[in-house]
C-alpha cells in the first residue's frame, strides 16, 4: 500500500470551529479561518 | 495521504452522500497510522505566507475520525525548495460549496495533457497549447473541431507521474520537439499493430514509448499541462505527431481540479462512451504496456527524420507517428 505524502501539514488538535458531532459542517462556516501552522507534521 | 489502490484518490467516509467509501485502507497516515477521513472540504483562494509573501492556493481539509485534522495544498505551483514549515501563516479562504463522496487528493499524477508550449495546428497555423482558448478551431484527424473545453495545472514535474515525456525532433517521424503528460497517448502507425491489435494504427502512451531512441521523461521543477477537449475524443496535429485530445470520460474527469470536474459536468453530464470512437485506443489486448509499444516502434539506428506517409510504416523502423495531413485524411476516422 503506497503512501502518497501531499505537501501540507497535520494538526492534532481539533480545527477551529469544527465539531466533532456534526460530520458536515466543514463548510462555508469556516470561511476566512485562521488556522495553526505552529504544530506541523509533515 | 495513503491511497491504497493508487487511484489517486482519498475517500472520505460520510455515510450520507450515498457512496460506498473504500475500506479503512485509505486515509491520512500520522506517525505510521492511518486515520480516515471524516470530513473532507476544499477551499478556493486561500492563503498561504511563505517568507513574508502570501500566495493564493486552494487548500484541502481532511478532518479525521478523532477530530485532528490536515491540510494540503491543491493544484499549486510549489516552488523548489519548499517544505511545509516554511508556512508561517495560513487562512481559508471560500467553501467550494462540495459535500465529497470522493475527492482528488493527488490529481496531478495523473494526467492527459500537452506541456503548455506544445504547437497545436489550427486553422490559421501553429499555435502553443497554452494560448489556446474554448472556442478556438483546431485540426483533427477528422476535420477541424472548436474546443469546448480547455484546462490548464501547473504541477510539479519532478516525480514519475507528473514529470513530462520529452520526444525529441525526429524520433518518431517528421516532427518538432514535444511534451506530454506520460499518459497522454500518441498515434502510432505500425503494420506490427495490426499485428498485434488488429488496426494498424493505435494510441500509445508517451511513456510506453520510453524504450525508443530519443524519448525521454526529464524531471523539472514545475510543468504547465494543457488539456483541450473536442465535441468528441479527438486526434489533434501536435508538433508534426497526431496526439489525442483530452479524453473526457470518467477516470481522466476524476483526475481534475475540482472546479474543472463541475464545468465538465455541465459540458457532458454522461461521459459514457466519450473517446469510443476510436477503435484503435481499445487494443484487444488486455495487457499493453512499453513491451508493445517496442514491439510496434522497434529502435533502429536510424533516428534520422523521415518523410511523413499516409500510412504504413516509416523507412528504417519499421513504425512511425501516424502522419496525416488534414488534405490527406483518409476518413478512416468516421467510420470508426
Amino acid at each position: 500500500m503506497p503512501d502518497v505524502r501531499t505537501w501540507g501539514w497535520y494538526q492534532p488538535g481539533l480545527l477551529p470551529g469544527w465539531n466533532l458531532s456534526d460530520q458536515n459542517n466543514l463548510d462555508g462556516a469556516l470561511n476566512g479561518t485562521v488556522l495553526s501552522v505552529a504544530d506541523y507534521r509533515e | 495521504m495513503r491511497d491504497d489502490n493508487g487511484d489517486g484518490i482519498i475517500y472520505d467516509t460520510d455515510s450520507d452522500d450515498g457512496s460506498a467509501p473504500s475500506p479503512a485502507t485509505e486515509g491520512l497516515v500520522v506517525s505510521g497510522v492511518l486515520y480516515n477521513a471524516h470530513e473532507i472540504g476544499v477551499y478556493d483562494n486561500s492563503t498561504i505566507t511563505v517568507d513574508g509573501v502570501d500566495y493564493t492556493v486552494r487548500l484541502v481539509v481532511t478532518v479525521l475520525d478523532n477530530g485532528a485534522w490536515g491540510v494540503h495544498i491543491l493544484d499549486v505551483d510549489i516552488q523548489p525548495g519548499w517544505y511545509p514549515a516554511d508556512i508561517t501563516a495560513a487562512r481559508l479562504g471560500t467553501w467550494n460549496g462540495v459535500e465529497y463522496s470522493g475527492t482528488n487528493t493527488s490529481s496531478v499524477d495523473q494526467m492527459l495533457c500537452f506541456a503548455a508550449e506544445t504547437p497545436i495546428r489550427t486553422p490559421t497555423g501553429w499555435r502553443a497549447a497554452g494560448a489556446l482558448a474554448e472556442g478556438d478551431a483546431v485540426v483533427t484527424l477528422s476535420g477541424t473541431e472548436p474546443l469546448v473545453w480547455v484546462g490548464r495545472q501547473t504541477v510539479a514535474g519532478l516525480r514519475g507521474a507528473s514529470a513530462p515525456i520529452t520526444i525529441a525532433p525526429g524520433s518518431l517521424g517528421a516532427h518538432g520537439l514535444i511534451r506530454l503528460s506520460p499518459l497522454h497517448r500518441v498515434l502510432i502507425s505500425s503494420p506490427n499493430a495490426a499485428l498485434l491489435f488488429g488496426h494498424p494504427r493505435i494510441l500509445i502512451a508517451a511513456k510506453d514509448l520510453l524504450p525508443l531512441p530519443g524519448v525521454s521523461q526529464i524531471p523539472v521543477d514545475k510543468v504547465t499541462y494543457i488539456h483541450l477537449m473536442t465535441r468528441r475524443h479527438s486526434v489533434l496535429r501536435s508538433a508534426g505527431l497526431w496526439c489525442e485530445s483530452f479524453q473526457a470520460g470518467t477516470w481522466a474527469r476524476r483526475r481534475l481540479p475540482l472546479p474543472d470536474q463541475a464545468k465538465l459536468a455541465q459540458l457532458l453530464p454522461n461521459p459514457r462512451g466519450y473517446g469510443r470512437r476510436f477503435r484503435w485506443s481499445r487494443p484487444r489486448r488486455a495487457a499493453f504496456g512499453a513491451c508493445d509499444a517496442a514491439l510496434c516502434c522497434p529502435p533502429t539506428a536510424a533516428t534520422a527524420v523521415v518523410k511523413p506517409r499516409l500510412t504504413g510504416a516509416c523507412p528504417g523502423r519499421g513504425a512511425s507517428a501516424a502522419s496525416t495531413r488534414p488534405s490527406e485524411q483518409t476518413g478512416e476516422t468516421a467510420r470508426q
